[in-house]
């Protein structure tokens, strides 16, 4: 649905060049929620703006729905942004408007007539949960309710795509989690692809299928949110990771770290799917002569996958201890010994 | 020696007319000059809907030279433009042209700043729906900005009040020159005293309106 290739984005600000994007390919998928995640400055918004060509790539090409959108011309690139509704951080509504002019405005602009305009809004209205407060001005709403009336904006000319630029950053968790759940709904409701930049590790870990993260200007690691979870390759996936799962060890725990000696390891087991439901470490107890200790781990569940975690210390022998962890790898489960924080 | 009020009221109320027609026509002119020139320093500007440097340089320059010159240097320095548009150099009618030359760049600036004053990202969710760079001035800029638009054309408004005061030195008429050529030159301290009340209920009047207006409008 929309193609990255291999694009570039150059700012020249008088002697200094400011590479916001660097050699970025990316696939985004029909009908998939697809996050970007990374911290501010990575390039992340850029590469959102790529998509309805309000910023234009200074190398590379974009491909949304089979165009190329650097040769169109402004009329038909006009045309195509009426196919792909974007929403904001600060959701930009027309303060001088009611809710239900702001969500109107898309359809007038495309020509459409007052009744058809009635009948429209007050669907999109109804199915943000907006019905009551159509005629309120945006000053009067919560922000939660702001990003609504962005949204229904955003769906008013019937798009394909919908870009989220930081759209619950400025909410606070629980309205965030209801403004998630409405994207959701759109993506179920009219299979429309979502492209969603973030550097909430949640929003991503709740919605998306897929994911990219971004530092500098590219992206650096991409693939399943449960792939990029489950086994982060970067120090920087793995930081977006540990805000979310909590996975980093407890300071009282890095300290038992120095401690360790070949008869007592501390070891990361990570459970992913099935595994997550096997008995496994009263298995490891009953076979092995080694004692374990649970120390740190969380169950969590990754595009309704399970997936946990778990942080154990053995006690015993050291070849026991190295048999058991053989056993364990056996039952196709990772297991990492924990060397030094964050690991 | 004193006017004599039972006669003279006529004269202020003629006075009061030429003032009244002074500040509407001119306003009404420079309103239509102003706000679309107004609306081209915002949008030819560097990275703005119809970006174009030279243009936008230009019209910043003009406007600053109309800006630079005193009013009552203005109207005596335009006189052969005033003459080629009215016919006359003197008269009421004559002293609206060098009041639109006058509040025309004034409004232009206020619009200019009322234009900048929108968050850009309304703007720039404009061009994401699609919207051609005239929706977005129509549908999008000026509704927006609408509110603060009537205050700035009521600081105009007042503005031209003053400025039209002085049009009586090519015989506009108008308060301001009655108030000049009885109350100063001949010494008629009551005829300045009610002259210059009048003025003030004026721009009490019309900044009153211009506040309640914007408010309504604004409507949060």
């Amino acid at each position: 649905m929309i193609t990255f290739n291999n694009i570039s984005k150059v700012y020249n600000s008088g002697a200094q060049t400011i590479t916001a994007l660097d050699q970025v390919t990316l696939e985004i998928k029909e009908g998939e929620i697809f996050g970007v995640i990374g911290f501010s400055g990575a390039g992340k918004s850029t590469l959102l703006r790529c998509v309805n060509a309000l910023e234009t790539p200074s190398e590379g090409e974009v491909l949304v729905g089979g165009d190329l959108l650097a040769t169109l011309s402004p009329k038909q690139l006009r045309k195509k942004r009426k196919t792909i509704g974007m929403i904001f951080q600060h959701f930009n509504l027309l303060q001088a408007k009611t809710v239900f002019d702001n969500i109107a405005i898309p359809l007038y602009l495309l020509g459409y007539k007052k009744r058809d305009v009635k009948n429209k809004v007050r669907e999109l209205l109804s199915f943000v949960e907006l019905s009551e407060q159509a005629h309120k001005y945006p000053d009067q709403l919560s922000g939660g309710q702001k990003q609504r009336v962005g949204i229904a904006r955003a769906l008013a000319t019937d798009p394909s795509i919908l870009l989220c630029d930081e759209a619950t950053s400025a909410l606070d968790p629980q309205t965030t989690s209801s403004i998630l759940a409405l994207l959701k709904k759109i993506n179920a409701a009219y299979n429309i692809t979502i492209l969603i930049i973030t550097h909430e590790m949640n929003v991503i870990q709740e919605i998306c299928d897929s994911v990219a993260v971004m530092e500098n200007g590219r992206v650096i690691e991409t693939g399943s949110v449960f792939d990029v979870f489950a086994y982060p390759k970067t120090a920087t996936a793995r930081r977006f990771v540990s805000s979310v799962l909590q996975d980093e060890l407890p300071l009282s725990l890095q300290q038992m770290l120095y401690k360790q000696d070949e008869t007592h390891q501390i070891y990361r087991i990570v459970f992913t799917g099935e595994s997550t439901g096997q008995p496994l470490l009263s298995q490891v107890a009953k076979n092995f002569h080694v004692d374990v200790s649970v120390l740190y781990g969380h169950v969590t569940e990754l595009q309704g996958t399970p997936f946990g975690n778990l942080v154990v210390q053995l006690k015993g022998e050291a070849n026991e201890i190295s048999k058991t962890l053989a056993y364990i790898q056996d039952q196709a489960v990772e297991v990492r010994e924990v060397v030094s924080h964050a690991s | 020696m004193q006017v004599d009020w039972n006669t003279f009221y006529q004269d202020m109320l003629e006075a009061t007319g030429q003032t009244v027609t002074m500040v509407v026509f001119s306003l009404l002119f420079s309103v239509l000059i102003g706000i679309p020139l107004g609306i081209a320093l915002v949008v030819t500007r560097e990275g703005h809907l119809l970006q174009n440097k030279w243009l936008f340089r230009l019209l910043s320059i003009i406007i600053n030279i109309f800006r630079s010159v005193p009013f009552i240097i203005l109207m005596v320095a335009i006189i052969p433009f005033t003459r080629f548009i009215v016919g006359s150099s003197i008269g009421t009618a004559a002293a609206v042209v060098p009041l639109i030359v006058y509040a025309g760049p004034y409004i232009a600036r206020l619009v200019e700043t009322n234009l900048l004053d929108i968050d850009p990202g309304i703007i720039e969710a404009a061009e994401a729906m699609g919207a051609t760079p005239w929706q977005t001035i129509f549908r999008i800029m000026l509704p927006e900005a609408f509110s603060s638009l009537v205050l700035s054309v009521t600081i105009a408004t007042v503005g031209l009040v003053g400025a039209s005061a002085m049009a009586g030195t090519i015989g506009g008429g108008g308060l301001g020159d009655l108030a000049i050529s009885y109350g100063y030159q001949r010494f008629e301290t009551d005829v300045m005293i009610v002259t210059v009340i009048l003025l003030i209920v004026f721009v009490q009047g019309l900044q009153s309106i211009g506040n309640v207006l914007s408010k309504k409008l604004r409507r949060r």
